[in-house]
C-alpha cells in the first residue's frame, strides 16, 4: 500500500499539515492515551483564547508566522532536517501562557521554509 | 507502585533529591512509593489529563516518564540511571529483548537495561503509537503511516506503507 500524502496548508513564511489540527483541537482518538493528549492540546489552547470554534485554527496560523521570529529555545538535528522550537508568548483572560512551536527545516536548509511539526501548549502559573 | 496524588505545598516539602521529575508551571503533583526501603519520590507535570506512565524492567529498575521528562531509577540502590529532558511529550515506555524503548511524540529512543543509550532515532512524521514484534519496532504515525525499526540496528526496515 503506497504511503499516504498528506494535505499540506501554506502558511505566511511555514507550511503545516492539515491533519496537525486534528491533534491541536482534540480529535485524535486512535487509542486512550493519545486522545488524552490531543484532548488536553484543545483545553490548554482553549484557555490561552484559542478555540477553533471562534477561528481558532486562523489565530494558531498567525502565531506560527509571529512564532518564526520567536527566540529559539532548542533544536534537534536528525537524517531528515533540521527542528527548530520556538516560543511563543500567548495570553488570554483566562490565562497567561506559551507555545512551543517546532519548526522543521527539510535537509537542515535553513533557508528553506519550514514545517510546523507540532506544538507544546503551556500554562503559566502566574497571575 | 502506587502513584498517590499530592497537592503542591506538599510536594514542595520532598527533599529536593527526591523530586526525580519536576516540570515547570507544573499543575500535577503526585508521591510513588517504591517501597519500605526506598521510600517515596515526588513527581511534577503539566499536563492535568494525562497520568504518568510507569514501566519495571527486568533488572529492577522502574521507568517513569511524564510530558516532557524520562527518568529511570534502581530499585536496588534508589539511584537515579536515567533523567533525561525530551523534546516532545513521552507517548509510551516498553520493555523488549533487553532494551527499555521510549517513544515521543518526535523520537524513539533506545536504552539498554543498565540505562546507557541504544540509539535514539529522530521520526519523520509526528507519532501515535508503537508496538512491538520480535526483533522491531511499528510506529504508526498521525498520517497513519507505519514504520518499522529495527531494534539491533535502528534502521528502518522497509518504507512506511498506510495502516
Amino acid at each position: 500500500m503506497p504511503l499516504l500524502v498528506a494535505i499540506m496548508i501554506q502558511g505566511n513564511g511555514f507550511t503545516i499539515k492539515e491533519s496537525k489540527f486534528d491533534y491541536f483541537f482534540g480529535r485524535v482518538t486512535s487509542n486512550p492515551s493519545n486522545q488524552a493528549r490531543s484532548i488536553q492540546n484543545l483545553q490548554d489552547l482553549k484557555k490561552l483564547g484559542i478555540d477553533e470554534a471562534t477561528d481558532g485554527q486562523k489565530y494558531l496560523m498567525q502565531i506560527f508566522e509571529f512564532g518564526l521570529n520567536a527566540p529559539e529555545i532548542k533544536r534537534k538535528i536528525n537524517e531528515y532536517g533540521t527542528t527548530i522550537i520556538k516560543q511563543a508568548e500567548v495570553s488570554s483572560n483566562e490565562a497567561k501562557g506559551v507555545i512551543e512551536i517546532a519548526y522543521f527545516y527539510p535537509a537542515g536548509n535553513l533557508l528553506n521554509i519550514p514545517e510546523v511539526t507540532t506544538i507544546i501548549p503551556k500554562i503559566s502559573n502566574q497571575e | 507502585m502506587k502513584i498517590q496524588n499530592i497537592e503542591k505545598y506538599q510536594f514542595a516539602q520532598i527533599e529536593k533529591g527526591r523530586q526525580i521529575i519536576v516540570h515547570e508551571d507544573a499543575r500535577r503533583f503526585a508521591l510513588i512509593d517504591l517501597g519500605e526501603e526506598l521510600g517515596c519520590y515526588g513527581l511534577s507535570w503539566r499536563s492535568n489529563l494525562i497520568e504518568p506512565t510507569v514501566v519495571l524492567s527486568p533488572d529492577k529498575q522502574v521507568w517513569i516518564g511524564i510530558d516532557q521528562r524520562l527518568v529511570a531509577l534502581n530499585l536496588n540502590t534508589g539511584n537515579i540511571a536515567v533523567s533525561l529532558p525530551l523534546m516532545t511529550n513521552v507517548l509510551q515506555i516498553q520493555v523488549a529483548m533487553a532494551v527499555i524503548v521510549v517513544l515521543t511524540e518526535s523520537e524513539l529512543l533506545l536504552f539498554n537495561l543498565d540505562g546507557s543509550i541504544r540509539f535514539t532515532k529522530g521520526l519523520p512524521e509526528l507519532a501515535l503509537e508503537m508496538s512491538i514484534g520480535d526483533c522491531d519496532v511499528k510506529i504508526t504515525d498521525i498520517e497513519g503511516n507505519v514504520w518499522m525499526i529495527d531494534i539491533q540496528t535502528g534502521a528502518f526496515k522497509q518504507s512506511p506503507v498506510a495502516a
